[in-house]
């Protein structure tokens, strides 16, 4: 059953979802960050669509797990697809996107083949398993990817700052997400467990709103400087 | 054992990827320009070798006059990053090396955070303030 602090979590991460939508529609963003809005949009319908499903058939229904792990799927797809994007921004200033985009999809062909033969090693073929074991393969590449993407920040000294928070949210992100995954499997009974997926779940809309509220696109930060630990 | 694997580098990379996150919010925050009413206190902070200073403008806040319920939390996670960072500046005063210069350095961002929270403080104040005056003239 869900509980007050599942619903606050939710309620943060929603109406900061819709506030980076609203953000970059009156910011005139919407083409420079294209990937990134479809996925907030996504986000943000998901929740509404979840919301009204859980109220009509309810948490434990079979209506509501179905829906819970392919829209969890889909939405991690979207967010590999999002960061994704920013690489190919990167990317696109050194003209080598084409790159960018073959590397995607090999990405995520090895990532569905991955699935399938875990799922298939497990027996356990029933479609939820298939979704899960999907996204938990995702958010692993998702966080090797953004940390290869901050790796080549940092090497090309490159010094915009809202990208900079942008790269580092989404790792924090997919770090977090993995190590939840990780976590569940060695340690399901743990309370933090049932907890953790709703705060990182609010955690990625809630930096993003702070960084394109806060930080102007302008502003610059020395890297190198960031980068260095002591 | 995958799982732990995962786990292990898993939290290694998040744990990273929050410090440079935390550090770029602080440096982008100690960046803003300050106001007329702080700036003698922001080149202070700039000259002052070290830690101590954000001592000093917590004292500076806690006179002025808060109108926001709730303006001290920002300054909690500063003031415990500080307080973190002061361990190691201790042990290491002696030196004069790069490590040390780099603690001395992010203390100083510390500081100038609050600085910049201080000048928001005092403008809101005086905003308010010079409302209640034309309030009351009118």
């Amino acid at each position: 059953m869900l509980g007050p602090l599942d619903f606050l979590v939710w309620l943060a991460g929603f109406l900061a979802e819709v506030f980076v939508l609203a953000w970059a529609f009156r910011d005139r963003s919407l083409r420079r960050h294209g990937s990134l809005l479809v996925y907030m949009a996504a986000l943000a319908l998901n929740e509404v669509l979840s919301f009204a499903i859980l109220r009509r058939y309810g948490f434990t229904s079979n209506e509501y797990v179905y829906y819970f792990y392919y829209s969890e799927a889909f939405l991690t797809l979207l967010m590999f697809i999002a960061i994704m994007g920013l690489c190919s921004r990167i990317f696109h200033e050194q003209q080598r996107d084409g790159r960018i985009r073959a590397l995607t999809l090999t990405v995520l062909a090895v990532v569905v083949l991955y699935a399938v033969a875990v799922t298939a090693v497990k027996h356990q073929l029933l479609a939820t398993h298939f979704a899960g074991e999907f996204c938990g393969s995702l958010y692993f590449t998702g966080m090797i990817m953004t940390y290869a993407l901050w790796a080549l920040l940092v090497s090309r000294r490159d010094p915009r700052l809202r990208l900079v928070l942008i790269v580092s949210a989404f790792g924090i992100y997919f770090g977090g997400q993995s190590a939840i995954f990780a976590l569940r499997s060695l340690a399901p009974a743990l309370a933090v467990v049932r907890y953790l997926p709703a705060i990182m779940g609010a955690w990625l809309p809630i930096s993003l709103a702070y960084t394109l509220w806060k930080v102007p696109e302008e502003a610059r930060i020395p890297l190198e400087q960031l980068a260095r630990v002591g | 054992m995958h799982e732990l694997l995962v786990l292990i580098l898993a939290l290694t990379l998040t744990s990273y990827l929050c410090i440079r996150y935390w550090r770029a919010l602080l440096w982008s925050a100690s960046q803003r320009d300050l106001s007329e009413a702080t700036r003698e206190l922001g080149s202070w902070i700039n000259c002052h070798p070290g830690g101590g200073s954000l001592d000093l403008v917590c004292a500076l806040m806690k006179l002025c006059p808060s109108l926001e319920r709730g303006s001290d939390r920002k300054l909690f996670f500063v003031r415990a990053y500080d307080a973190i960072l002061s361990v190691p500046y201790r042990l290491t005063a002696n030196a004069s090396g790069e490590k040390n210069r780099w603690l001395a350095a992010e203390r100083r961002a510390c500081s100038y955070f609050a600085a910049v929270l201080l000048d928001e403080r005092i403008h809101k104040t005086s905003q308010w303030y010079a409302g209640q005056i034309t309030d009351a003239a009118s």
